[in-house]
């Protein structure tokens, strides 16, 4: 299976006062795709994103190399006062997270509306 | 259960490590793992797979076979970094980025094991197929 990052709503779309941006994971993050992870999330710290949603409704799979990931991203934005919220994991990845330690690290919600209404400004 | 499955099977480390996990994950079925165990067991290989790619240059191997108890996948690597003590990594926490890659392979399997010769190093990863007191596992439907 491959991986596809989608950017759903850049930082104008909103309804917000500040740069939430959303993006939507299919298929299976890993060593081998990670690296377009990376490049979406540079793309979006360029773009003055503080609040970042990762919609992973469709990702079967995350290994470590993966969630390596997700932990930057927290890093980056938590220098911006900002935050990352996952929406829809299921339960396999869920359990990577819970196994690999990080799961607290996370806000997650069940869809990404749900992590979008979450997000006050501060 | 047939008893092809029994064969071991051998498999080259690439760059795509979705396509060892098709292949660990379908060998492993046919041995009898099922459900989260089965899971469990490919997300370690694959863990394994990726510390080869990232610490060994990439080139080393993959074995594995199995008997009516237990699961087994070895993951080789040529460069012979890995010893044995660094079966023993913590869990690093979540303000370091990276190297929890054996520390979850432990959380994953029954067994992890890391031995060393003059070939290399090896990650030694064992399943079991009815773990004591588990219960009787879930299987596919019939």
């Amino acid at each position: 299976m491959n991986f596809t990052v989608r950017v759903d709503g850049g930082s104008a779309d909103g309804l917000l006062p500040f740069p939430v941006r959303t993006l939507v994971l299919t298929g299976e993050l890993d060593h081998g795709s990670a690296p377009h992870l990376r490049k979406a999330l540079e793309a979006a710290y360029a773009d003055q994103c503080r609040h970042l949603i990762i919609d992973v409704t469709g990702l079967a799979f995350c290994d470590s190399t993966g969630i390596s990931v997700f932990l930057a991203a927290r890093q980056t934005l938590a220098q911006r006062d900002g935050s990352v919220a996952l929406a829809g994991l299921n339960a396999r990845v869920q359990r990577t997270f819970r196994l690999t330690g990080v799961a607290d690290a996370f806000a997650t919600y069940s869809t990404a509306d749900e992590a979008r209404a979450a997000i006050t400004p501060s | 259960m047939d008893r092809e499955g029994h064969a071991p099977a051998q498999w080259p480390i690439t760059d795509d490590l979705s396509m060892l996990r098709g292949q660990v994950n379908d060998y492993a079925a046919r041995a009898g793992l099922a459900g989260v165990r089965l899971q469990d067991l490919v997300l370690a290989v694959n863990e394994a797979a990726a510390n080869v790619l990232d610490h060994a240059h990439g080139e080393g191997h993959v074995e594995a076979w199995h008997d009516d108890g237990s699961v087994t996948v070895e993951v080789h690597d040529r460069l012979g970094r890995l010893v044995p003590a660094h079966a023993d990594a913590g869990n690093p926490g979540v303000t370091t980025l990276r190297g929890r890659g054996l520390w979850l392979m432990r959380q994953l399997c029954d067994e992890v094991r890391i031995t060393r010769n003059a070939d290399g190093s090896a990650v030694l990863l064992r399943q079991a197929i009815e773990p004591a007191g588990a219960g009787r596992p879930l299987g596919p439907a019939t």
